[in-house]
């Protein structure tokens, strides 16, 4: 296997780096409230932090060091504090590693900084995190600990062949209530309505990152060529011209515009990212404005 | 013109156009597929036909670059070319003069096709075309004269060439200076000539395999009267012929004649006796001039002589009437042409209605005798005569008169002179002491009476049998008060000239038996025979033509350039640089 990163130097800075940025950015979890094991965030239900949120009357059995003894001077009855829970949210990320993934070095390099750095926010944050693996041939399976693979190789997370077109986002077991966040380049030709619902269940939410190629997007094809789908080994034997290459640039963009139309019905933020711009960059101009990170404070 | 009213100067530039099916060869050639790993196939419509694995060519695709090219050949082309504009006012003037030789005849049959395509192309240079017609017969009148090529072209299929090999310089200048200075002058002939500058040459010979009856000779008189005739095979190849002889409506079995190339033989034969004509034939072939030979037995102009002198000129008189050809001395009775006189000085010539030769006896002379130099008269009775060996008593014994055109002068004094008298007859006069000269010794002397007698013989009208080349000029002496004369050939055709005392009739083109015969007396008759050995001779004909650089200027006088030419060539660029554009385009 080779490594993505030849230099031990170059990849420990990249790790540092990472590092440095997933302290900077949180995933949205603010954007609403949250339940969960006891933890860091504030959850739906009166819970033990020290955030007031409500009174109510005493009743047997409460713990005498709720009651509010100043509100019992002014009104004579015994009223009870109620403060907001503490929770740790649920995260769940899918990562395709379709071989459309790692087509390229740069977009393999690209696909483990995003989820690196999502794994890190959210271990920052003590986020209960699920990794699964997933390939646009329906093939799933869950990662014990993905952060401890770092920055090497989509193929150690291989689900085994791709075929169909399709991720297996109806197969994965979501966490009911958890965050999803889905690491794709959404290259597979199913509905995104589908893809996005498939995301939502459980009473869910979700955001998705596309990393994307510019080679992909605007691509040098002139002639004869012998056309190789990376994911259904279909060959395809076609002399490209340039009006077709503009009607190919022409239906890239409307794949990615009904994944953004999707997304918004759906309220999922989702971001593309391009492979070629420097991390933090990319994390600036696209990934933070789509809203699929948020600065932490 | 031929209704479009655009010529291009420069036709070779139509092999731009090859550019085209070169063009469509490389936009045919498969391009060898480049083979990429993809992850976007879905969204890759297919469109096009798809290449083919193991072909070298596929179906050709109208790609942006194949068409910018094209149009880039088409306008590289169409600038190649060099087009040009007619004038529509323009008038071309062209003057077509045609070789008259007599070998013209072996391709006179398809003379108009031969010529056909180059004179029509010349009029596609200019809206109308105004034509001329003339050959190098100075005695024919022009052809044509007109703007329509068909009718030129008609007259040109009943024309045929009359003269034999003949110096084409002088109606080629004619033809020029009588033509404006834009005018196109065209010889058509069958061979190299030189023409003077200004005329176009164009040929339309090709060497052909001939083999004919190039001269003719006789020998001996009366039933002795021998003929020879020449036969030359001026092919490449071996000639293998039969010739006979037609006599009288009778022909010979005919005997098989086997030359190689460039060698001749000789035929030969006596005139049967009785017999005046005879034909000697030849199996024919492309040029049929040459394959009959009429022979007619000669029957020369008879001069009667009178001669009248003493005993001691009489003498030389008779060897003089002896030795001449066809002389004789006049019977008692007859009417003498000539008179040989001899008389004494101071003593008047005798000015009788006869031509006379006039000599002095002066015995009682004794002056001494001297020589050279003589002066000698230019007069083609003098031609190449050499009198500088004559000796005389120098003492003349009688003056020149206003009538006298001197011959030779010793000093101040008139040696030999004609005199001129009433009714056209002359003297020759020799103005010294004959019998004390030496003048019986000198050649010059007895060439001088015979070119005397000969000029005494061309004025008498009476008729002669003889035998002429085709087309050959033949003096005649008619009455002018008489009728027409008029010329029958042995195909029939006549023709009639007016009566002039000394006429020059052509004898006929083809060759024949004729007649001339005024008032039912005849005044020549006899045989037209082909004998010019270089119009037999048909390996320096060629085929082609000097006028494509006369057509550039005529070019230039009747059309102007296209005006969108600049335009055209900024197209070049734009399209040159949107072709970049494109490529740039892919490449990016």
């Amino acid at each position: 296997m080779n490594s993505l990163l030849g230099d031990e130097g170059r990849l420990l800075q990249k790790k540092k780096e990472i590092a440095f940025l997933s302290e900077q950015i949180t995933l949205p979890f603010h954007s609403r409230s949250w339940r969960g094991v006891s933890g860091v965030w504030q959850g739906r239900n009166q819970g033990s932090s020290i955030d007031f949120q409500d009174h109510r009357a005493y009743a047997p059995g409460d713990d005498p060091r709720h009651l509010d003894w100043a509100a019992y001077a002014r009104t004579n009855h015994y009223m009870m504090k109620l403060f907001r829970e503490e929770v740790s949210p649920r995260l769940d990320v899918v990562l395709d590693v379709s071989e459309s993934m790692r087509i390229t070095h740069e977009k393999e390099m690209r696909t483990l900084e995003l989820l690196a750095l999502v794994l890190g926010a959210a271990l920052n944050d003590g986020i209960n995190i699920r990794t699964y693996a997933a390939n646009s041939g329906g093939r799933w399976k869950f990662l014990e600990n993905p952060a401890a693979l770092g920055l090497q190789s989509l193929q150690q997370f291989d689900t085994g062949a791709s075929r169909d077109g399709r991720l297996p986002l109806m197969q994965i077991p979501w966490r009911a209530g958890s965050l999803r966040v889905l690491i794709s380049d959404l290259l597979f030709p199913q509905s995104p309505d589908a893809e996005l619902a498939s995301l939502m269940r459980e009473n869910g939410r979700a955001v998705v990152m596309a990393p994307y190629l510019l080679s992909e997007a605007q691509p040098d094809w002139h002639g004869n060529l012998e056309l190789h789908d990376c994911e259904t080994k279909e060959v395809r034997q076609q002399r490209v011209e340039p009006f077709g290459l503009v009607r190919y640039a022409k239906s890239y963009r409307r794949h990615f515009e009904l994944w953004q139309e999707a997304a918004r019905r759906h309220s999922i933020p989702l971001a593309r990212i391009s492979c070629e711009l420097a991390l933090g960059l990319a994390l600036r101009q696209q990934a933070l404005p789509a809203g699929v990170f948020n600065v932490r404070h | 013109m031929n209704g479009f009213p655009l010529v291009f100067s420069n036709p070779w530039g139509a092999l731009a156009l090859l550019g085209l099916p070169a063009v469509v060869v490389i936009h045919c050639l498969q391009q060898k597929s480049r083979a990429l790993k993809i992850s976007t196939l879905f969204l890759l419509e297919r469109h096009g036909p798809d290449s083919k694995e193991g072909r070298r060519l596929t179906w050709m695709r109208g790609s942006p670059a194949f068409w910018l090219q094209v149009l880039c050949i088409l306008i590289l082309t169409w600038l190649l070319l060099e087009p040009r504009w007619i004038r529509t006012n323009a008038v071309q003037r062209v003057v077509v003069v045609v070789d008259s030789s007599l070998s013209m005849e072996a391709f006179k049959s398809d003379l108009v096709e031969r010529i056909a395509s180059r004179l029509h192309s010349l009029t596609s240079l200019a809206p109308r075309t105004y034509w001329t017609l003339s050959d190098t017969d100075s005695s024919h009148p022009q052809l044509y004269e007109g703007f329509d090529l068909g009718e030129m072209e008609e007259k040109l299929r009943t024309w045929s060439p009359s003269l034999p090999y003949h110096d084409l310089s002088g109606p080629l200048e004619l033809a020029r200076s009588l033509a404006p200075p834009e005018a196109v002058v065209i010889l058509v002939t069958d061979r190299p000539r030189e023409v003077p500058n200004g005329v176009d040459l164009l040929e339309i010979g090709e060497p052909i395999e001939n083999c004919g009856l190039v001269g003719l000779r006789l020998s001996g008189t009366g039933d002795d009267l021998g003929w020879q005739v020449l036969v030359h095979n001026y092919g490449q190849k071996p000639a293998h012929r039969n010739w006979w002889i037609e006599m009288e409506g009778r022909k010979t079995d005919p005997e098989p004649l086997d030359l190689e190339p460039g060698h001749s033989k000789v035929l030969k034969g006596k005139f049967p006796p009785g017999l005046d004509r005879l034909t000697v034939c030849l199996d024919g072939d492309r040029f049929s001039l040459d394959d009959r030979m009429p022979i007619a037995r000669p029957v020369p102009k008879r001069l009667s002589v009178d001669l009248r002198g003493d005993d001691s000129s009489m003498d030389l008189f008779v060897r003089l009437t002896q030795t001449l050809p066809a002389l004789a001395a006049a019977r008692p009775g007859e009417p003498a042409d000539l008179a040989f006189v001899t008389i004494a000085p101071q003593t008047l010539i005798p000015e009788d209605t006869r031509s006379s030769v006039v000599l002095f006896n002066d015995p009682g002379s004794h002056t001494a005798l001297e020589g050279e130099p003589f002066v000698v008269e230019n007069d083609p009775l003098n031609e190449d005569l050499n009198w500088q060996g004559l000796i005389i008593q120098p003492n003349a014994p009688i003056k020149p008169d206003p009538r006298d055109h001197v011959l030779l002068w010793k000093d101040h004094n008139p040696v030999i002179y004609i005199r001129t008298l009433s009714g056209s007859h002359q003297q020759l006069i020799f103005n010294f002491n004959f019998p004390a000269s030496n003048a019986t010794r000198l050649p010059a002397f007895v060439l001088l009476i015979e070119r005397f007698l000969e000029t005494i013989r061309k004025e008498k009208s009476a008729p002669e049998v003889g035998n002429t080349e085709l087309s050959e000029q033949i003096s005649l002496a008619a009455d002018a008060h008489g009728g027409t004369v008029t010329m029958s050939d042995s195909a029939g055709n006549k023709s009639s000239l007016p009566a002039q005392p000394r006429m020059s009739v052509r004898a006929p083109v083809q060759p024949g038996f004729f007649s001339l015969v005024q008032d039912g007396n005849s005044l020549f008759s006899g045989a037209a025979g082909f004998g010019d050995a270089r119009e037999s001779d048909f390996s320096p004909s060629a085929t082609g033509d000097t006028l494509t650089a006369h057509q550039a200027r005529q070019v230039e006088l009747n059309t102007r350039s296209d005006m969108f030419t600049p335009l055209w060539i900024v197209l070049i660029g734009v399209l040159l640089i949107s072709y970049w554009a494109i490529t740039r385009l892919r490449q990016s």
